[in-house]
C-alpha cells in the first residue's frame, strides 16, 4: 500500500476548533465583528459565540465548504466572499481559501495604517 | 438511491414538529421519547403513532413477513423511493393512517384521497413528487448558496439510518417500513381502549432494540402526539369554567385552581420548549460562511491563523500515516 505523496490539503474544521479560536472569543474587538454573523435571535454575547462554533449547523457548514472547495468551486466561492483569487498562488482547495483569507487581512491592515499615518500628521 | 433534491434533514423533535406544520396539519407535534413503557402514563396527550430511526442493516429483516398490501387497503403504506425522504415519508405514513379527528389541511387531505388507489411505490412516487412536501422537507437545508448542487458525501457512509412508522389501526398494530413489500404486523390492542395500542408496541419494539443488543447502534424512537400546548390550554379554560360558576368560598374551587395552577405552571415549559425549537430551526437555516469568514479573517489579525494551519497539517499528516500504517500491518 502507498502512502499518498504531497502535502494533503487542510482540513477546515481542524483550523477552526473551539481550542484555536479562543483567543479571538477573548478579544472585544473580534466580538464585536463576529455578532453581526450570529444566527438571527442570538444574544450579541461570548458564551453564544462559543455555542456557535461547537453547533453541529456550523460544522456541517465547514465540511459543506471545504468539500465545495476541492471540488470545482473555488473561484466562484472566493469571488462571492469578496476574497482575491488571484492571491492563492498555486495552492488548491481549503489551502487556497484561507491564503486568500490572510491575504485580504493583510490588505485591510495596510489600508488602516494609511489611515493611522493620515491622522496623525 | 438518487436524492431527487430532497437534502438531508437531522432527525429531530423541533424539525419534526415544524414539518409537520408546514405541510398544513394542525394540533399535532413530535416529541423524542425516552422509556416506552412509562410513556403513555406520562404523555398527557393522545398518540397517534411512532417514528423508530435505527441503522439499516438488511440481514436483521428476516424471519417477519409482511402484509399484502392490498389486504389492508385502509392502511396507508408506501414504498421508500428516495433515501433523504425517507424522514418525511415516516412522519406521513404516521399522518396519513391518523384518525378523521386529526385536522391533516388541505394539502394533505387531498394528497390521501388522491393516492388511494396507488400501489405502494406509486404512493412513495407521489410523496416524492410532491412540491408542498419536498419543499417543507427542504426548508431545513442550511443557506449556504452551493449547498443543494454539491452535497458532501455522507462521511459515514456505513451507517445508513433508516425510519419505519408505528401506527394503530382498527386493533391491530403496524409497522409501516417503506423498504418492505407491505406493513408488517407488530401488535394487537383493544379497540374499546385505542390508547392501549401503545403499552402492545412495547414488546415490538423491544425485540427490535434487542437485535441491535451489543452493538454499538444508536436508535431514537419519537411520538407523534396532540399538541401538548393545545391540550393545556383546554384545560385551562375548562377549569376557569368551572370555577365561574363556584362560590369562592366553595372548598372545590380551591382544589381547581391548584389543578389550574399546575397547568399554567406545564405551558410555560411548552412555551418554552417551542421558543426553543423556533430559535434551534433558525440555527440550522442560517448561512454561517460570513462567520465562519470573519472568525478566520480575526484569527489572522491576532496571529493565531497560521500555526493553527500548521497544526491542522501536521495532525493530518500523522493520521494519515497512522492509517496507513494500520492497513500494513
Amino acid at each position: 500500500i502507498q502512502v499518498p505523496q504531497g502535502e494533503p490539503d487542510v482540513d477546515l474544521s481542524a483550523v477552526l476548533t473551539i481550542d484555536n479560536v479562543r483567543p479571538v472569543l477573548a478579544n472585544t474587538v473580534a466580538r464585536e465583528a463576529l455578532f453581526p454573523h450570529l444566527p438571527e435571535g442570538s444574544a450579541p454575547s461570548a458564551s453564544e459565540l462559543e455555542d456557535t462554533v461547537r453547533s453541529p449547523p456550523f460544522r456541517q457548514a465547514l465540511q459543506t465548504l471545504a468539500y465545495a472547495l476541492r471540488n470545482g468551486q473555488l473561484s466562484t466561492i472566493l469571488m462571492s466572499m469578496g476574497l482575491d483569487p488571484s492571491s492563492t498562488g498555486d495552492a488548491q482547495g481549503v489551502d487556497a481559501f484561507l491564503k486568500a483569507v490572510v491575504a485580504l487581512v493583510e490588505k485591510e491592515k495596510q489600508g488602516e495604517n494609511q489611515d493611522d499615518s493620515m491622522d496623525t500628521s | 438511491m438518487e436524492n431527487g433534491n430532497w437534502t438531508l434533514i437531522e432527525s429531530d423533535p423541533g424539525v419534526f414538529t415544524e414539518l409537520i406544520r408546514a405541510i398544513g396539519v394542525q394540533g399535532l407535534e413530535v416529541e423524542e421519547v425516552w422509556d416506552l413503557e412509562s410513556y403513555q402514563a406520562t404523555a398527557g396527550t393522545e398518540i397517534f403513532g411512532f417514528i423508530f430511526l435505527f441503522k439499516y442493516d438488511s440481514s436483521l429483516q428476516g424471519g417477519r413477513q409482511p402484509v399484502p398490501w392490498d389486504n389492508v387497503p385502509n392502511v396507508f403504506f408506501a414504498n421508500q423511493v428516495i433515501n433523504n425522504a425517507c424522514a418525511t415519508q415516516a412522519i406521513l405514513s404516521v399522518l396519513l393512517n391518523a384518525p378523521e379527528s386529526v385536522q391533516l389541511g388541505n394539502e394533505l387531505t387531498e394528497f390521501k384521497a388522491f393516492t388511494s388507489e396507488f400501489d405502494p411505490e406509486l404512493k412513495g412516487l407521489a410523496i416524492t413528487n410532491s412540491d408542498t412536501m419536498r419543499n417543507a422537507h427542504n426548508s431545513f437545508a442550511r443557506a449556504d448558496p452551493f449547498v443543494n448542487e454539491n452535497p458532501v458525501p455522507d462521511e459515514d457512509k456505513e451507517d445508513n439510518f433508516h425510519f419505519v412508522a408505528y401506527i394503530p389501526k382498527h386493533g391491530t398494530i403496524y409497522e409501516l417500513d417503506g423498504l418492505q413489500q407491505g406493513p408488517i404486523i407488530a401488535g394487537q390492542y383493544d379497540q374499546a381502549n385505542p390508547q392501549s395500542w401503545v403499552q402492545h408496541l412495547v414488546p415490538a419494539i423491544q425485540a427490535r432494540m434487542a437485535q441491535f443488543a451489543g452493538t454499538e447502534i444508536r436508535f431514537n424512537l419519537m411520538a407523534v402526539i396532540g399538541s401538548k400546548h393545545e391540550q393545556l390550554q383546554a384545560t385551562i379554560q375548562s377549569l376557569e369554567q368551572q370555577m365561574a360558576h363556584l362560590d369562592l368560598a366553595d372548598p372545590t374551587r380551591n382544589m381547581l385552581e391548584q389543578e389550574r395552577s399546575m397547568a399554567m405552571n406545564q405551558l410555560v415549559v411548552e412555551q418554552e420548549k417551542a421558543e426553543r425549537y423556533r430559535r434551534e430551526n433558525l440555527r440550522r437555516r442560517h448561512n454561517y460562511l460570513p462567520f465562519a469568514l470573519e472568525l478566520l479573517k480575526q484569527m489572522a489579525r491576532q496571529g493565531v491563523l497560521d500555526p493553527a494551519i500548521a497544526k491542522a497539517k501536521e495532525d493530518k499528516k500523522a493520521k494519515i500515516a497512522a492509517h496507513f500504517a494500520k492497513k500494513d500491518s
